[in-house]
C-alpha cells in the first residue's frame, strides 16, 4: 500500500507539469486545469488500480485529462472553444542551455510561423507529437477522430507546408500572404 | 568547429524538411533524413548537432509554480485519503490523526457599501472595485495577482507573473481583498490557503519555542506542519486555536453574527478568554452573544470546500450564501425586504473565475433569476406570482 502510495507521488511529480501544459494549450485557465489535474489524479488514486498495469500511463493520463476538462465545462454550462475543437493554442519557447541566442530566435519565429499556418486540430497533434511523444493512434484516441484521419490530419498539415514553397522564405511569404487577404 | 559544419548546422536549422521532420516525426521524413545521413557521411555530425541544437524548442513549455504544484499535490493526497477512508473506515481509522477545524466567526460588517440599494422584492448586488493583494513588510509593499504564492520556505514570494521577491523581515502583514485569494507556504512548510476578505500576520521564520500566527479578520485553511516540540497556535481578535501539528481551518470575518470551530479529525484547543474548548472529531465550537455551545452537524464540509473552490450547500440559506458568494466575488448584496434570502438550498455550488457561469447554476438551484446591468445583479423569484404585497422589480 505504501509502495503504491510513493508510486502515486512520482506519477505526479512526473506528468502534473505536462498535464497543466495540455490543459492550458486546450484553452482552460490555469485554475480550472488544477482542477481537472486534481480530479484525474483522486480518481485513479481512490480507485486503488496499479500503475504498473496501465499500459502508456502518460496516454492515460493525457486523456483522463481533456475528458475531465470538459466534463468540467459541461458541469459548469461553459462552452469552451476547445469542445468544438476550434481552439488549440500554442506558444513556442526555447531552452537556453541548449541553444544561443541566434539559434533560439530563428528557429522560435520558424516554428511559431510554421504552427501558425495550420489548423487547431494540426496544432494539437503536432504538440501531442512533439512535446508529448505520443503515437498517431494516441493522437487519433485524443482528437476524437480515427487513426487514419489522424495520419492524415499530419500529412495534410506537411502538405500545406510543402505547398508554400521550397524553402522557408517561400514559406514565410505564403504566411505573410495569408495574412493579407484576411 | 570548422567553417563547414557550423554551416552545415544552420543549413539544417533553416531548412523547412528538417523543421517538419523534428516536429512530426513521421515515417516518410524519417525515412528520407535517414537515407540522408547515409548518403551523407561528412554531413552526419552537422545533422546529429542540428538534432540536438532543435531538441531545445519547446511548445507549451507552462507549468506550475513550486508553492502551486505542491499545494495541489497536498489536495490531491488528502482528498484521495479522505474518500479511501469513508471506503475503509475501520481500516484507516487509527492512522488518521490528521484535524480540520472551521473557525468562523463574524466580528464586524463584511462591507463598507452595505447600504440599501433597491426597495424592490427582489436581492441587488453590486459588484464593488478590485483591490490588490498586498504583503506589507519591512521591506515595503509587494502587490500580488490573484490566486498569488507565497513561499517563505524558499524564502521568496513569486507574483503572479512577476520576479520572486524575498521578505527579508521579521514580520510580514498580508492583506488579501475581497475577490481574491492566496496561498502561503510559512517558514515552516505549513501551508495555508487564503480565503478572500483576510489579514494575515506571520513572521519570515519561526523560532524555537512556540510557532504563532495571527488572523486579523477573514478566513483561512491551515495545514500545520508536525513538531511535536513547536506548538502552533493561530491567535484572532477573539481567541486562540492551538494544535499539535494538524490541518484546521480559521475564519474570523468581520460582521455580525456567530464565530465556530468546526474540528473533522483530530484535536483542537479553543481558548475563548478564559474558557477552554476541546474539540472532537465531527464537533462544532460556535459561540455568539449568547454564550458558546459546542454541537455535531451533520455535513462539515460546509464549512471548509471553500479551499478547493467549492461551496457545499447543505440547507444553506441563500443569504447565507450570497455572504459567502458576496467576499468570494466582491460584491455587496442588499436583501430589500425580500423573502428570497430565507429560501434554502443543498448541493454544490463550484465558485468559477466566472460570475456568470456561478449564478446561473445558483439561480438553477435556488428557483430564482438573476440580471446584471451596469455593475449591479438583480437576483428575483423565478416562481414570482404576483400578489399584493409585492412590488414589482424597480428596474
Amino acid at each position: 500500500m505504501g509502495n503504491m502510495a510513493t508510486q502515486y507521488a512520482d506519477l505526479y511529480r512526473i506528468y502534473a507539469d505536462s498535464l497543466f501544459a495540455y490543459g492550458v494549450g486546450l484553452g482552460f485557465p490555469s485554475n480550472r486545469c488544477m482542477d481537472a489535474i486534481h480530479d484525474v489524479f483522486v480518481r485513479m488514486i481512490v480507485s486503488g488500480r496499479d500503475p504498473a498495469l496501465i499500459g502508456n500511463m502518460r496516454f492515460y493520463l493525457l486523456r483522463s485529462l481533456k475528458n475531465r476538462l470538459l466534463d468540467l465545462g459541461r458541469q459548469d454550462h461553459v462552452v469552451s472553444c476547445s469542445m468544438a475543437g476550434d481552439f488549440f493554442h500554442t506558444d513556442v519557447t526555447a531552452l537556453d542551455e541548449m541553444i544561443n541566442d541566434e539559434q533560439a530566435g530563428l528557429l522560435i519565429a520558424r516554428v511559431s510561423r510554421l504552427l501558425a499556418s495550420l489548423t487547431p486540430n494540426q496544432r494539437e497533434a503536432v504538440y501531442l507529437r512533439y512535446m508529448q511523444e505520443m503515437e498517431y493512434d494516441q493522437i487519433a484516441v485524443l482528437l476524437g477522430i480515427n487513426a487514419d484521419s489522424a495520419r492524415k490530419l499530419v500529412s495534410r498539415a506537411m502538405e500545406r507546408l510543402r505547398r508554400s514553397g521550397v524553402g522557408f522564405f517561400g514559406f514565410g511569404l505564403f504566411v505573410c500572404m495569408i495574412g493579407e487577404i484576411h | 568547429m570548422t567553417p563547414e559544419k557550423n554551416y552545415g548546422e544552420i543549413d539544417f536549422l533553416t531548412d523547412e524538411r528538417f523543421i517538419r521532420w523534428r516536429l512530426f516525426r513521421d515515417p516518410d521524413t524519417e525515412a528520407y533524413w535517414r537515407a540522408y545521413a547515409e548518403s551523407h557521411p561528412d554531413a552526419r555530425e552537422a545533422l546529429e548537432s542540428a538534432v540536438r541544437i532543435f531538441s531545445a524548442v519547446r511548445i507549451n513549455d507552462r507549468h506550475m509554480t513550486v508553492g502551486q504544484s505542491a499545494l495541489l499535490w497536498e489536495r490531491i493526497a488528502a482528498d484521495a485519503r479522505r474518500r479511501r477512508f469513508r471506503r475503509f473506515t475501520v481500516r484507516y481509522a487509527a492512522a488518521a490523526c490528521i484535524a480540520f477545524a472551521v473557525v468562523s466567526g463574524l466580528l464586524f460588517f463584511p462591507h463598507d457599501a452595505k447600504e440599501r440599494l433597491s426597495a424592490g422584492t427582489g436581492i441587488t448586488g453590486v459588484v464593488l472595485e478590485q483591490d490588490e493583494i498586498r504583503l506589507v513588510s519591512n521591506g515595503g509593499v509587494e502587490v500580488f495577482g490573484n490566486n498569488a504564492c507565497i513561499d517563505l520556505t524558499a524564502t521568496k514570494a513569486v507574483p503572479a507573473g512577476g520576479q520572486p521577491v524575498a521578505p527579508d523581515h521579521a514580520e510580514s502583514r498580508l492583506v488579501v481583498p475581497y475577490g481574491k485569494r492566496a496561498h502561503v507556504v510559512l517558514a515552516d512548510g505549513s501551508k495555508v490557503w487564503v480565503n478572500a476578505g483576510s489579514e494575515l500576520v506571520f513572521p519570515s521564520a519561526f523560532g524555537d519555542g512556540r510557532r504563532m500566527m495571527e488572523v486579523v479578520r477573514g478566513e483561512i485553511f491551515i495545514d500545520v506542519t508536525k513538531d511535536p516540540h513547536r506548538p502552533f497556535t493561530v491567535r484572532t481578535p477573539e481567541f486562540e486555536v492551538e494544535v499539535l501539528g494538524t490541518s484546521f481551518d480559521v475564519s474570523v470575518y468581520p460582521g455580525a453574527g456567530n464565530r465556530h470551530v468546526a474540528l473533522v479529525e483530530g484535536l483542537v484547543l479553543v481558548r475563548n478568554g478564559t474558557q477552554m474548548h476541546k474539540l472532537s472529531p465531527g464537533e462544532l465550537f460556535c459561540a455568539d452573544a449568547a454564550g458558546a455551545t459546542v454541537s455535531r452537524p451533520d455535513n462539515l464540509q460546509e464549512y471548509c470546500s471553500w479551499k478547493d473552490g467549492i461551496l457545499v450547500l447543505d440547507g444553506t440559506t441563500v443569504s447565507e450564501i450570497l455572504t459567502r458568494i458576496g467576499r468570494y466575488y466582491n460584491i455587496a448584496f442588499s436583501y430589500g425586504d425580500s423573502r428570497l434570502a430565507s429560501r434554502t438550498c443543498s448541493g454544490k455550488l463550484i465558485l468559477s473565475d466566472n460570475l456568470d457561469d456561478m449564478l446561473s447554476v445558483l439561480c438553477s438551484i435556488s428557483g430564482t433569476t438573476f440580471r446584471k446591468s451596469g455593475g449591479k445583479v438583480f437576483i428575483n423569484d423565478s416562481t414570482f406570482r404576483h400578489t399584493g404585497d409585492r412590488r414589482p422589480d424597480p428596474e
